[in-house]
């Protein structure tokens, strides 16, 4: 992150996201999820509530899940951001997203990008049981599964009975 | 649900984030993690003039012991706070409550110092400033101040904290031969408490008998409460049921005595005295 | 498992290859990668954003919108309100049910909701678009709030219609000398059952991007409904449905809620011809929370004549449903009716006698959701089932033995007239009861030390109308839905359906069924919908009905195609058609496998080399079917009865709840579905169904309600007031299926995808209450149970004792 000392509506941010280093001038205002939706197209990350609480948004900066409708591109700025599409092969899908197939996991998957990209940077260990695993999904909302089969496709990833 | 127009800073010290702070005349805001000021910007409701970024200050940062205290960085993130040993041994109240804010999500990005200067009536922080009584270090142009954490909250969303000050620093002192416990109850996984207890107990050594009890509720009004009566009632006390039992009526006692006298008020005092039986069980050597 | 039963017409040798078959979905890959296209991730040239001007009250006079201000923005393209709008008419009447309500896409004269739209703002983004939106500030006068039935109905209240005697939208009473009879000779046990307001709230909201060029609208569309859409833009806008176009992309969720059109899919599509650039406009979640389709919100007084045995005779009662504002097409009180029309359930009930009636209120446009009027008659019946056990001393699941249905009643036709073709509703309930007993003693043991924690199990059983026919509300589609199933000349085959998809799986269903019918790889099947340009006619996805009149049209179709298929492969093969059989991949000789051709072969002869066609039979191989589900009436008998579906789903829930009677929290810690949905055509899809449904089925329960306040002022306007359970609220959901298939059917399929819901209310209202015995509770008659609601009880009796 660089200094900006003299408040300003509009800056520059350098970042990389799924690898590529961006840099672009935007409106101090503009959300993370609107610069990777309309300004990168990267459509993967969706915005289910604009006011942190469903997770749909959910990318990794840094390498941690966080909330981009709840973080300013500026505030990107020297960051490494990583989005749904930045966590896929380029062919077929992650041993998370086999899982989350072979278990259904997912229906109208419009929360789906936001559970992958949590998933991604836990650790299992930090989650021993159904019940921590539960309440580190409980931050993002799925109203079609009933989480049934979303626990069953990360037990399976994270090779559990 | 798009943010209005601002301008935005990011300076890179703390002298010059307070001379920004001054020279928006009230109507800048401070940005740290921005897990309670972006949603309300989304929503629109606070249109600020000027936000300053603190994300670069140094000063803001770090986790540190310093004799009988635990300097934590207003800017420390809640995740850092919540994983790091130093703040597990020296002051395990900390991530006890940690474990409560938001999700793992907004723990990622959201602050010590956001959190608690934020004030959000049912938020867990201030209940674990309030009960360990913090010492809240502010820095303004004008100078660095100390607030006793029972001076800094004045209701909901509401500090002492003048317009043109930045909490820099929470200092939390370092009790050996405390136990603690945060208790909590929530609609659901994540939300904000209908009620919450942190609470600190200091035994004699060996001992069940009580040296001093700290108890910070929040829930029941519009900032945490120290339940003095039940901090009194307790101190010089073995920590039996029935003390448990006559710390939880005096917590009721004293909450039932504030003006509010809704049902829902009443349900949330009544769930104070369970939380407090329950963190006093919990905290037993 | 019969393989006659899957389809005769496929021949002696057929066995299931697909159907039955717990199979991953062909949707998910690109899901999974990020390469899912909702409708916000639709990115056209010239694109701009639309943003609406809201009333911040719910009820008022609009004398004026300055829209100058706003005109004037930065990035403003344009801002109209509904005087600037000419070519948009009001949405025409067409459902027959109820007093005319004249919706208009922007408000005119009055708002009767908080959330009414106003104006519209359009600019280069949306940002910019609020900015604007911010600047305009309708000249509203306010008027005095009817904030709930009571008040609707109240002597002397407000009218919302000026030009309505009061303010019911319908009035319905009912009358029946049977019911009368019976209740003049037994005992009499009632109630008042409430379910609060809840909605679909689906996970991506709203959106909808329109774009006019080449003579021809387009509309992206979030929406169950994507002909119904055109056919009402056509009313609207005045353009032939020819020159429409409308696309359901991926919708992420449906739930009823976009079982509606809306007046924002009229104004943005006007937008877009009247601005000659392509216009998005993407809901908000705010806007969601104040706008979209809320339902339920009904009181349910019933009243039951009840046997010595604690059997019921019959059953009268009305149904109080608050429809707010009423400005809603679909309208919002068909749940209603549904109520009535599946009140009895699973059970033996001879005689019912339902009035209803449908309030107006200054609350957000009551529309549909997910269950339908099914979760608030299975609440009443089964809290009214429990107390009827608790009066009369008898254990309620006795008393539900002795009223529930044997499989050797089918078809079985209710008081209301619904014909239950068939179903295992005893064997459902029993299996389901005997491990919700298993379960409950798992969890009393469990949680034996804890002095603060009770346990209880509820139990809710109920049939699902699966395929409803639509007619009464819609007033203008019934329940036919069509497919056509087109060679490719490499053997590949397209199936295009009319059903519409929210994220349930149905491509996947589609393909399944195609594959099973045509005997090809399911992989050579391409599924078509949701565009109306290359889908056939069809109603879309609502009612528990893609599955069931999706199968029926294909089964047709399928046959056609099969049938002309065997003539080809007969010429090939040189032998007589009915020697072939058809195998997996084509067709052969029967008894000498070696002898045969393809489906490429077939399709090749059909469509390329129609030189190697026999000399009857013209080129081409494709077929288009249309299905009308059989024994579907569109209006109420002469006996006051209706069946308004070919086929009834059941199932038995069980609920197994801890109290913690300290804070009043209540966790469902498991929950038991006993379900039977007829033949199952992917058992992962159906268990899908059933645990979302279960699940939004515990949020209506315990969590979700859109509130208002006295000035009906919405009090859920955000995350963190309208409270969806996350995965930490979500017990394990035990699943279990049962197989009846429906008789009159193809395949034998019923619906599945309302099922799930319906359990709910009813069985964690029984939990609660079980756990809470020895508080001596009042009956849970109402939803949300909340920690406060435990709270009062608990106390109540530690004050009594």
């Amino acid at each position: 992150m660089r200094p900006v000392e003299q408040p300003t509506d509009a800056t520059e941010v350098e970042l990389r996201v799924n690898g590529d280093a961006v840099r672009r001038t935007v409106p101090a205002r503009l959300l993370l999820a609107d610069l990777l939706r309309d300004g990168l197209d990267l459509t993967g990350t969706h915005l289910g509530c604009e006011h942190g609480i469903c997770g749909a948004c959910t990318v990794l900066l840094d390498g941690a899940p966080v909330r981009s409708c709840l973080t300013l591109a500026v505030q990107a700025d020297g960051a490494e951001v990583t989005t749904v599409e930045g966590i896929t092969p380029a062919e077929g899908l992650s041993p998370m997203q086999q899982a989350f197939k072979d278990h259904h996991g997912l229906q109208c998957g419009f929360c789906t990008p936001g559970f992958l990209t949590t998933l991604e940077s836990a650790d299992p260990a930090d989650y021993p049981d159904d019940e921590s695993l539960r309440e580190l999904l409980s931050g993002n909302l799925c109203r079609c599964t009933g989480y049934e089969h979303i626990v069953a496709a990360v037990r399976a990833a994270w090779n559990r009975d | 649900m798009k943010p209005p127009r601002f301008d935005y800073s990011r300076p890179s010290t703390l002298a010059r984030a307070v001379e920004l702070l001054a020279a928006s005349d009230g109507e800048g805001k401070l940005l740290a993690g921005g897990q309670s000021l972006v949603p309300v910007l989304n929503m629109r409701l606070a249109q600020p003039s000027v936000l300053v970024d603190l994300g670069l200050v140094e000063e803001l940062r770090g986790l540190r012991r310093e004799g009988d205290v635990l300097s934590i960085g207003a800017g420390v993130r809640q995740c850092d706070a919540e994983k790091s040993p130093l703040v597990r041994d020296c002051c395990p109240l900390v991530p006890q409550a940690l474990r409560h804010v938001g999700h793992v999500q907004i723990r990622n990005r959201g602050t010590i110092g956001g959190s608690i200067a934020h004030a959000d009536p049912t938020a867990e922080l201030p209940a674990v400033a309030l009960a360990l009584d913090a010492e809240l270090v502010a820095t303004s142009v004008r100078g660095t101040r100390t607030i006793a954490a029972r001076d800094f909250f004045r209701g909901p969303y509401t500090t002492t904290l003048e317009e043109d000050e930045v909490l820099t620093q929470v200092r939390l002192p370092i009790f050996a031969d405390a136990r603690t416990a945060f208790h909590e109850v929530a609609r659901r996984s994540g939300d904000f408490a209908l009620a919450a207890l942190a609470a600190v107990v200091r035994f004699a050594p060996g001992s069940q008998t009580i040296v001093e009890a700290r108890l910070a509720a929040v829930g029941t009004g519009g900032t945490p409460v120290r339940l003095d009566q039940a901090e009194t009632g307790l101190e010089g006390r073995e920590l039996t049921p029935e003390t448990v039992d006559a710390a939880a009526a005096d917590a009721r006692a004293q909450l039932d005595a504030t003006a509010d006298q809704t049902v829902e008020r009443e349900f949330r005092r009544d769930l104070v005295g369970t939380l407090v039986s329950r963190a006093l069980t919990e905290v037993r050597p | 498992m019969e393989h006659s039963l899957i389809d005769p017409s496929l021949g002696e040798a057929w066995r299931p290859r697909v159907i039955g078959v717990r199979s991953t979905r062909r949707e998910d890959d690109a899901i999974l990668r990020g390469e899912g296209q909702y409708v916000a991730d639709v990115r056209l040239p010239r694109m701009v954003e639309a943003c609406f001007v809201r009333s911040q009250l719910a009820h008022a006079r609009l004398l004026g919108v300055p829209l100058e201000e706003a005109r004037a923005a930065d990035g403003v393209v344009a801002a109209y309100a509904a005087d600037d709008l000419d070519g948009v008419a009001a949405v025409p009447d067409l459902h027959k049910g109820g007093r005319p309500v004249a919706t208009y896409p922007l408000a005119r004269d009055r708002v009767r909701y908080v959330g009414a739209p106003i104006a519209v703002v359009v600019a280069a983004d949306r940002y910019a678009a609020e900015d604007a939106a911010e600047l305009v500030v309708p000249d509203l006068e306010p008027l005095p709030v009817v904030a709930g039935m009571d008040e609707a109905l109240a002597p002397g209240a407000e009218l919302l219609y000026p030009d309505w005697p009061d303010n019911m939208l319908i009035d319905a009473p009912a009358s029946n000398p049977d019911v009368a009879e019976a209740f003049a000779g037994l005992r009499s046990v009632g109630g008042s059952y409430t379910i609060q307001r809840v909605g679909g709230v689906p996970m991506e909201t709203r959106g909808v991007v329109a774009d006019y060029r080449n003579g021809r609208l387009t509309v992206w569309t979030s929406t169950q409904y994507p002909h119904i859409v055109r056919t009402m833009l056509h009313y609207v806008l005045g353009l032939p449905e020819g020159q429409i176009r409308v696309i359901a992309p991926d919708v992420g969720g449906g739930f009823g809620t976009k079982a509606q059109i809306y007046v924002e899919e009229y104004i943005i599509a006007s937008l877009a011809l009247r601005l000659r650039r392509p216009v998005r406009w993407i809901e908000d979640r705010y806007e969601h929370l104040v706008t979209a389709a809320q339902a339920r919100d009904v009181r349910f007084q019933l009243e039951a004549a009840v046997r010595d045995d604690g059997s019921i005779q019959a059953l009268r009662g009305q149904i109080l449903h608050d429809l707010g504002s009423g400005e809603m097409y679909p309208p919002g009180f068909n749940p209603s009716f549904v109520a009535v029309g599946m009140l009895t359930g699973a059970y033996r009930i001879p005689h019912q006698q339902i009035g209803v009636r449908c309030v107006v209120t200054n609350k957000t446009p009551a529309g549909a959701y997910r269950g339908f009027g099914m979760p608030e008659c299975t609440f009443a019946l089964e809290r009214l089932i429990d107390k009827i056990g608790g009066e009369l001393g008898i254990d309620p699941l006795d008393v539900r033995r002795r009223m529930l249905l044997d499989p050797g009643e089918m078809p079985y036709v209710t008081a209301s007239g619904a014909r239950l073709d068939s179903g295992s509703h005893r064997e459902a309930f029993e299996r389901a009861v005997s491990e919700g007993e298993r379960l409950t003693e798992r969890a009393r043991a469990r949680w034996a030390d804890n002095p603060d924690v009770r346990i209880g199990m509820g139990v809710a059983t109920y049939t699902e109308g699966t395929a409803a026919n639509y007619f009464f509300t819609s007033g203008h589609w019934t329940n036919q839905d069509s497919c056509d199933v087109r060679f490719d000349p490499d053997g590949g085959v397209t199936v295009g359906v009319g059903v519409s998809t929210t994220g349930q799986g149905l491509h996947t269903m589609v393909a399944t069924v195609a594959a099973e019918a045509l005997g090809v790889p399911i992989d050579n099947v391409r599924v078509v919908m949701g565009d109306t340009d290359t889908s056939p006619h069809g109603l879309g996805g609502f009612a528990s009905r893609s599955t069931v009149v999706a199968a029926g049209a294909i089964h047709k179709a399928a046959g056609e195609v099969r049938e002309k298929g065997a003539r080809i492969a007969a010429h090939l093969l040189e032998a007589a058609p009915e020697d072939l059989e058809l195998v997996e991949g084509g067709f052969h000789v029967r008894g000498t496998p070696h002898r045969g051709v393809s489906w490429g072969d077939v399709a090749r002869a059909a469509l390329v080399r129609t030189v190697d066609l026999p000399p009857d039979v013209e080129p081409g191989l494709e077929a288009k079917a249309v299905f009308v589900p059989p024994g579907v009436a569109h209006a109420v008998g002469e006996d006051g009865r209706l069946n308004a579906c070919p086929t009834y789903a059941n199932a038995t829930h069980v609920a197994v709840v801890k109290v913690d009677v300290r804070t009043g929290i209540v966790a469902v810690v498991d929950y038991v579905a006993v379900h039977d949905c007829g033949r199952v055509i992917n058992p992962l899809i159906v268990a899908g169904q059933v645990h979302g449904g279960v699940a939004q089925g515990i949020g209506g329960a315990l969590y979700e309600d859109f509130g208002y306040d006295d000035l009906a002022q919405p009090q859920s306007t955000s995350f963190m007031a309208y409270l969806i359970p996350t995965a930490s609220e979500i017990p394990p959901i035990h699943a279990e299926e049962m197989e009846s298939p429906a008789p009159e059917i193809p395949f034998g399929v019923k619906g599945v995808g309302e099922g799930g819901i319906i359990g709910p209310p009813a069985a964690i209202a029984g939990a609660v209450e079980a756990a809470l015995a020895e508080f001596d509770p009042p009956e849970l008659t109402a939803t949300p149970i909340t920690p406060q609601d435990v709270h009062a009880i608990v106390t109540a009796a530690g004050r009594a004792s």
